[in-house]
């Protein structure tokens, strides 16, 4: 253990550290979360508080997950507004016994993942455009060195399929669990570890190459 | 070393991309780790990995945690257009099935009119594409020349011969030969009198006659 010790890592990604092993295994996040199913009803009753109530809460989550599929703010924003429509439409073929939160996920990745492959528009951007498409204008004053990172992260993700995009934003981006990310894409779980491992791959390769160029 | 093979290094620099982030599963978990110990060229390869998924995590971060008044601006201006699109699409979805009732009945009677139109005016503008009619009644005439060219005979000519023997407009039926025609040549002859057309009639009245005539 004393050799584990001196690795460089931060412990959050020490294998050693990890969770109790059995929760890999175990679906995660299997019971619906009960505010949600409440809001649902609410919504189902015909309540536009209560929809309002979800938007508040579901708004910012789709938002980001289709700005960092989509990389552009403006597509984002149809996306995240579209996926509220469509959960509007079809909140009576909810599946209560579901959790809300992958149904809408998927959603919102489906609505991304099209308008990426529709209009292509997912291209290597510079500093410039990249600043000017975020929503929040206070951005421009971050450290200048984080938004050369972000640039080349921007530049990166622009040059990975969609499928493979899409596992990482959610994985390591959102966070979400390979077995949350299941669902929401409609794939099995030895589907999500391949893309995600071969995604981690493409992003590591080029990331190496543009940081190299970079520092040339 | 526990019982089970330990992994080489190829096997474990295949696993490595999974390794932050503790997405193994938990056996090859278990191994790899075993691994990385002693291993410090497969820890140096996964160090790249760290490096990486440490920077996706830190962007994605960088976007979610940075509550501007900008970006509060921002999203409620974003709530207020999902609920004004909400409220449009349901008033839309609203007034068509209001109107659903009256279209399926538009749409009803159009196909009734082309199914009837279908029915009657195919055979006649396309005499060729109607199917042959299999119990086609027999008819013993003697087709002079030239009564193909009257148009009314030659569209129920095709008509009634198509797939059996088909007449030219210089053919003629010889007297007597049995001819398995549909009923529109039979009305066509009926409408002709005048022509030079002997039709037997068979007992049950129908223009035509089952048999060749002795």
């Amino acid at each position: 253990m004393g050799a584990l010790q001196q690795f460089s890592i931060p412990s959050e990604y020490d294998p050693a550290a990890r969770v109790p092993a059995v929760a890999d295994v175990k679906p995660q996040s299997v019971a619906p979360d009960v505010a949600d199913i409440d809001i649902l009803r609410r919504c189902l009753d015909g309540s536009e508080e209560s929809f309002g109530e979800l938007v508040d809460k579901y708004q910012q989550r789709a938002y980001w997950v289709a700005y960092h599929v989509l990389g552009r703010s403006e597509g984002a924003r149809d996306v995240a507004q579209e996926a509220f429509v469509r959960v509007h439409r079809s909140l009576h073929r909810f599946d209560f016994s579901r959790n809300f939160y992958t149904w809408f996920y998927r959603i919102v990745m489906n609505l991304a993942i099209d308008a990426v492959r529709k209009k292509q528009t997912a291209k290597a951007r510079n500093l410039d455009d990249f600043v000017h498409v975020l929503p929040a204008p206070d951005v421009t004053s971050e450290p200048a060195e984080r938004r050369e990172t972000q640039a080349l992260v921007w530049r990166v993700l622009d040059k990975l399929d969609a499928k493979f995009r899409s596992v990482l934003v959610l994985r390591d981006i959102h966070g979400l669990s390979c077995r949350e990310i299941s669902p929401i894409l409609k794939v099995t779980h030895p589907t999500v570890r391949w893309r995600l491992h071969r995604g981690r791959q493409i992003f590591r390769d080029h990331w190496e190459r543009m940081t190299r160029d970079w520092e040339l | 070393m526990s019982g089970r093979d330990a992994m080489t290094c190829a096997e474990v620099r295949e696993r490595l991309p999974l390794v932050p982030g503790a997405d193994l599963l938990p056996a090859e978990d278990v191994q790899v780790r075993e691994h990385l110990r002693d291993c410090a060229s497969c820890r140096k390869e996964l160090g790249s990995f760290v490096r990486v998924r440490k920077v996706l995590r830190g962007f994605g971060a960088a976007f979610e945690a940075g509550q501007s008044a900008g970006d509060k601006e921002f999203f409620s201006r974003l709530r207020t257009d999902t609920i004004t699109a909400v409220r449009r699409d349901t008033d839309r979805r609203r007034r068509q099935r209001a109107k659903s009732p009256r279209r399926s009945v538009a749409g009803i009677m159009t196909a009734a009119a082309l199914f009837l139109l279908g029915v009657y005016l195919v055979p006649l503008l396309f005499p060729e594409l109607t199917p042959i009619p299999t119990n086609l009644p027999r008819i013993e005439a003697d087709w002079p020349v030239g009564v193909i060219h009257d148009p009314r005979f030659r569209n129920v000519g095709l008509y009634g011969l198509m797939g059996h023997q088909r007449l030219f407009p210089d053919q003629r039926v010889p007297l007597g030969e049995e001819r398995p025609l549909g009923g529109k040549l039979l009305e066509a002859l009926e409408l002709a009198p005048e022509r030079d057309i002997k039709v037997l009639r068979n007992v049950r009245g129908a223009v035509s006659r089952p048999g060749r005539r002795k």
